[in-house]
């Protein structure tokens, strides 16, 4: 039993997105994921709490954030500022500082009456496209209380839902959210249990069981799957994927083109970057 | 499917100004391409000499007769000529010729009150308001000119004459020009068929066909009546000095009839319908008017059905195949409009054709009915005039004499303000301020306005307005059923987001004073700190920021309160949310602004938000616009949006597109133009982030704004998109 949160970790949210389930959304990104897959784009959603994001490149050198970081995590020294990430508490007191753009906090606590407010600022262009709210991540279902409260939220105000999952919860979490989504979109990564942990570090039975729970249940699924070059751009893997989602009932399936865009947002969260060898092959597949 | 006109194309861009020469589109008349047949008639250095010596003996008489006698002297002694690489003639003298001697020298005569005259020398010089007499810009009846023909034009007017019990000496000069210059058109088109008819090559017989059905009555083809578009337009625009701003009142209504009756009669065949539009169209394109030829698509009749049909198709098509800008392209879209035509044209748009104007249908018929009192009957076929402006069909013409600046109250309101005042004094000063300004400005404009029959008579375009002809008065003048008078207003995004930042920088965050914040101004921004302040001010209009949006509605109530207010030519006022090219112009006058602004940068184009400051994306500020009512705003409201082309990708950004537009409709929206960008535009987005800050991208299934990638990222992205093209 999932018990509902007034509050959860959301790192961002996008407006007019249109890849994201059906129509014009808006999606709301959750923090914390239990994957890491190797050219996640998307680094600042894998830690579960808020951290803040340092772009060196943008920095000015002003020292304006040294005033107010009450951690002692910026210093200047020589002329030149230095970020101590051990020290910061992700108070997000430095983001507006910085002129510069350089420091952005990624994720802050939100309750689900601020995030809807900012949801359904866009009803009118759900209206005119079957669109609606997208949870994504991260993993949604790792806040499940947060997500639940979302999602019922949302439905109470007449709008659209959807989540964006990578399949790795339990059962019984699907279960509960299921009345109150209206489209997954699901994540099929890998056919076999151990390209799925060269991929992501974890096996996919339990995703793959979950895909036949949610297709038994009547639930509507839209696959989406990154085509990574050198992971899951073979055809073996391509025509594994395809007899596996013949035994489900989808209403479509995406594969989505990968970009290796986001290595300057690992060094700016001072995380290690493991990127796919090139992006060749993908334009070919 | 347009082969021979493909053939053609090379010879056409090379009629009006030679390609491989400099051009400047703004003077694009005074050039030559082909320089037609010697033996036909003048170039424009006699033509001048001759002219000048003919206006001389003319005696002084009323203005209007002057005037059609020097048109009748240019259309007698111009040089023309017919190519075998089209299908319409080439008029040689078009650049205006007879202005010098008519309006020109008239309008210098004109004088207005002391009053007027220092209004108008202050508002300029605060760079509040720009001004000038507008004399030249309608939409003649194109259907009684398909119906009557040129002949039937002129026969017409002479009934009306005589029908007159009794007529002033104005009066009587108003025909006589219409006879003149309308006897000088025939005597033109009998002189381009026999010239026609001597020449040899293929496309010589049909055109000489043409003309002389022309010459003796009404079209009676589609070819024909592109033919006569094309001459009205040539000889209104270039020899009696009016624009014609819309061709035809909806191209693919105006030539649905013949069209099919062309095809269903076996005389054409339809490639070649298809291609006698495309030699049509290409004669805009070649002309190269720098702020495009409007041209209008689409619409719907009395009983609420669509107008578009198969021929909008056609021209579409033709339109695509031939990849050009120009005609730029109105089109009207409503809840009626099939779902081809709306994808047609957003596809288009997404492939780079950023020359469509979506105007909608619905809501401007209810403003037109509602606002303006106007019955339905008269105003469900709208004309659209220009980019935007929207009139009654051959019922209505507006002069838009000045162009208002809506940052220059905010920043007298400051420059009367000081420390101690509360936000609020600074905000009531700044509409105080804009009520002054429209006050003194229609005080000024109609004075500008008093005697505009007499600088510009318009001889052409009132012979097609049943209106003018029984009253017998000029229809640009007072002699239409509505004679309305334009105020161009622009500026609101810098208004409202200048006064949000004194808000913000003085009384919220109490960073500087007041009397600092003037100080820093006249220096132009010389404390760097503050003005990144001011630029990343949390309430920027175009956001969906509440606080930003109820100013900038306070602000579009103001505007649009002229509506209705009388005019000097028996009419009244309109307002057109829309800068033209004076957000340069204005900006280029300018101080610094507390909005961010460096002294002599542009302000915001339209009801627009100020350039890149529309941070949320394209949800927030429609909704930011809407704030503003946008088709309440009865001569137009312009509005872009931009995004980028992987944004609008696949069946996905399509429907988007579409649904963008759905609800901007819904929400009481006006026009929406949308600019798709490419490579070089996000190289330029890199160098300058400041005036991309709405640019979305699409990265790996979803969309993300451009200035929160990090540099290396960009870079990637650009490799991408140009790989992509
Ligand atoms: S987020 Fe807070 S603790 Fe971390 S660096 Fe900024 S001010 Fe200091
Ligand atoms: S405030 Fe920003 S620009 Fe200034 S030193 Fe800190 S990170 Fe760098």
């Amino acid at each position: 039993m999932i018990t509902e949160k007034a509050t959860g970790i959301v790192t961002d949210f996008k407006r007019f997105a249109v890849h994201d389930g059906d129509g014009i959304r808006t999606t709301v990104f959750l923090k914390g994921c239990p994957l890491k897959c190797v050219w996640c784009h998307n680094p600042e959603s894998i830690g579960r709490t808020p951290e803040l994001a340092f772009y060196r490149e943008k920095c000015a050198h002003c020292g304006e954030c040294v005033k107010v970081c009450p951690s002692g995590a910026h210093t200047i020294e020589d002329g030149r500022h230095r970020f101590h990430r051990e020290k910061c508490t992700a108070c997000g007191k430095c983001e507006n500082a910085c002129l510069a753009g350089a420091l952005k906090l990624c994720g802050r606590e939100m309750s689900i009456a601020e995030v809807i407010k900012v949801v359904a600022e866009d009803k009118m262009f759900y209206e005119t496209s079957n669109g609606g709210m997208t949870l994504s991540g991260g993993e949604p279902t790792l806040q499940p209380g947060f997500t639940l409260s979302l999602l019922k939220a949302a439905k109470a105000e007449g709008i659209n839902t959807a989540l964006d999952t990578c399949g790795l919860t339990t059962r019984e979490i699907y279960e509960e959210l299921l009345p109150f989504v209206d489209t997954f979109l699901y994540d099929i990564k890998h056919i076999t249990d151990g390209g799925h942990i060269r991929c992501t570090g974890h096996g996919n039975e339990r995703i793959l069981e979950n895909l036949r729970f949610l297709s038994d249940a009547g639930a509507r699924i839209e696959i989406r799957t990154p085509l990574v070059p050198g992971f899951n751009d073979d055809s073996e893997t391509l025509h594994g994927i395809g007899r596996l989602l013949s035994g489900v009932n989808i209403t479509r399936a995406k594969l989505l083109p990968y970009h290796s865009y986001a290595s300057s947002k690992y060094d700016a969260l001072g995380m290690e970057n493991t990127p796919p060898p090139s992006s060749a092959r993908t334009r070919r597949t | 499917m347009l082969d021979q006109l493909k053939r053609d194309i090379p010879f056409i861009e090379n009629k009006y100004h030679k390609t491989d020469e400099p051009f400047n589109a703004f003077a694009r008349m005074s050039y030559h391409g082909w320089e037609g047949d010697p033996s036909t008639g003048m170039d424009d250095g006699e033509l001048k000499d001759a002219l000048s010596a003919f206006a001389d003996a003319i005696p002084d008489t009323e203005h209007a007769v002057i005037k059609a006698k020097l048109f009748a002297f240019v259309l007698d002694h111009m040089r023309i000529g017919i190519d075998e690489h089209d299908y319409f003639p080439l008029l040689y003298n078009w650049n205006r010729p007879l202005s010098a001697f008519a309006a020109g020298r008239w309008e210098r005569q004109m004088k207005i009150s002391d009053e007027a005259a220092k209004f108008r020398a202050e508002a300029v010089a605060s760079a509040a308001i720009n001004c000038w007499r507008d004399y030249d810009h309608a939409v003649p009846d194109w259907h009684a000119l398909y119906e009557l023909g040129f002949p039937g034009i002129r026969e017409r007017a002479q009934k009306y004459r005589a029908g007159h019990p009794s007529l002033s000496e104005k009066q009587t000069a108003y025909f006589d020009a219409i006879d003149i210059e309308y006897a000088a058109i025939l005597r033109l088109i009998a002189r381009l068929r026999d010239y026609a008819a001597g020449c040899a090559f293929d496309k010589a017989e049909r055109i000489a066909e043409c003309l002389d059905h022309l010459a003796k009555g009404a079209p009676t083809t589609m070819y024909e009546r592109l033919m006569l578009i094309y001459l009205y337009f040539m000889l209104s625009e270039s020899v009696d000095a009016y624009q014609v701003r819309s061709l035809g009142h909806g191209l693919d209504h105006d030539l649905t009839a013949p069209y099919l009756a062309d095809r269903a009669a076996g005389r054409f065949t339809e490639e070649e319908l298809a291609s006698f539009i495309g030699y049509f169209l290409m004669q805009f394109s070649a002309i190269g008017n720098y702020w495009g030829q409007p041209l209008y698509l689409g619409g719907t009749n009395l009983d609420g059905s669509t107008r578009v049909n198969e021929l909008t198709r056609v021209i579409l098509d033709v339109y695509d195949e031939l990849g050009i800008y120009n005609p730029k392209l109105q089109v009207k879209y409503s809840k009626t409009s099939p779902s081809w035509y709306l994808d047609k044209m957003l596809d288009m748009v997404r492939r780079g054709h950023s020359s469509f104007v979506f105007v909608c249908d619905d809501n401007i018929r209810a403003m037109m009915t509602g606002i303006r009192g106007i019955p339905k009957e008269r105003c469900y076929d709208f004309d659209v005039k220009g980019c935007y402006e929207f009139a009654v069909r051959a019922g209505e013409f507006s002069a838009a004499p000045t162009y208002i600046n809506l940052l220059a109250p905010a920043v007298s309101a400051l420059n009367r303000s000081a420390d101690g005042d509360a936000y609020a004094d600074i905000e009531a000063r700044c509409l105080d301020d804009l009520r002054a300004l429209l006050d003194g400005a229609i005080m000024m404009t109609n004075e500008l306005e008093r005697e505009l029959d007499e600088i510009n008579p318009s001889v052409m375009l009132s012979a097609t307005i049943t209106r003018s002809l029984e009253l017998a008065r000029d229809a640009y003048h007072d002699g239409a059923e509505y004679n309305t008078t334009v105020f161009v207003v622009g500026g609101l995004g810098s208004a409202v987001d200048a006064l949000m930042a004194v808000k913000y920088l003085v009384y919220e965050t109490g960073t500087v004073s007041l009397s600092e914040l003037k100080r820093v101004l006249t220096e132009n921004w010389s404390d760097g700190k503050l003005r990144q302040m001011a630029l990343t001010c949390p309430h920027k209009y175009g956001c969906g920021d509440p606080e930003a949006d109820s100013l900038g509605a306070k602000i579009a109530d103001m505007v649009a309160s002229c509506q209705g207010r009388p005019n000097a030519r028996g009419g009244d006022y309109k307002v057109d949310m829309h800068s033209a090219r004076q957000f340069i112009e204005f900006g280029r006058r300018m101080g610094a602004t507390a909005d961010g602004r460096l002294a002599g940068e542009e302000t915001s184009k339209n009801g627009s938000a100020v350039m890149g400051m529309d941070r949320n994306g394209v949800t927030a500020l429609i909704r930011s616009i809407l704030v503003t009512r946008p088709a309440r705003f009865t001569e137009g409201y312009g509005f872009d949006v931009m995004l980028h082309e992987t944004a609008v990708q696949g069946d996905d950004g399509l429907a988007a597109m579409r649904a963008l537009l759905a609800a901007y409709d819904a929400g009481g929206g006006s026009t929406i133009q949308f600019n798709i960008f490419d490579a070089s535009t996000l190289r330029d987005a890199q160098a300058h982030p400041e005036k991309y800050q709405n640019l979305q991208v699409r990265v790996c299934g979803w969309n993300t704004l451009w200035n929160n990638m990090a540099k290396e990222e960009q870079d990637k992205y650009i490799e991408r998109s140009e790989n992509l093209q």
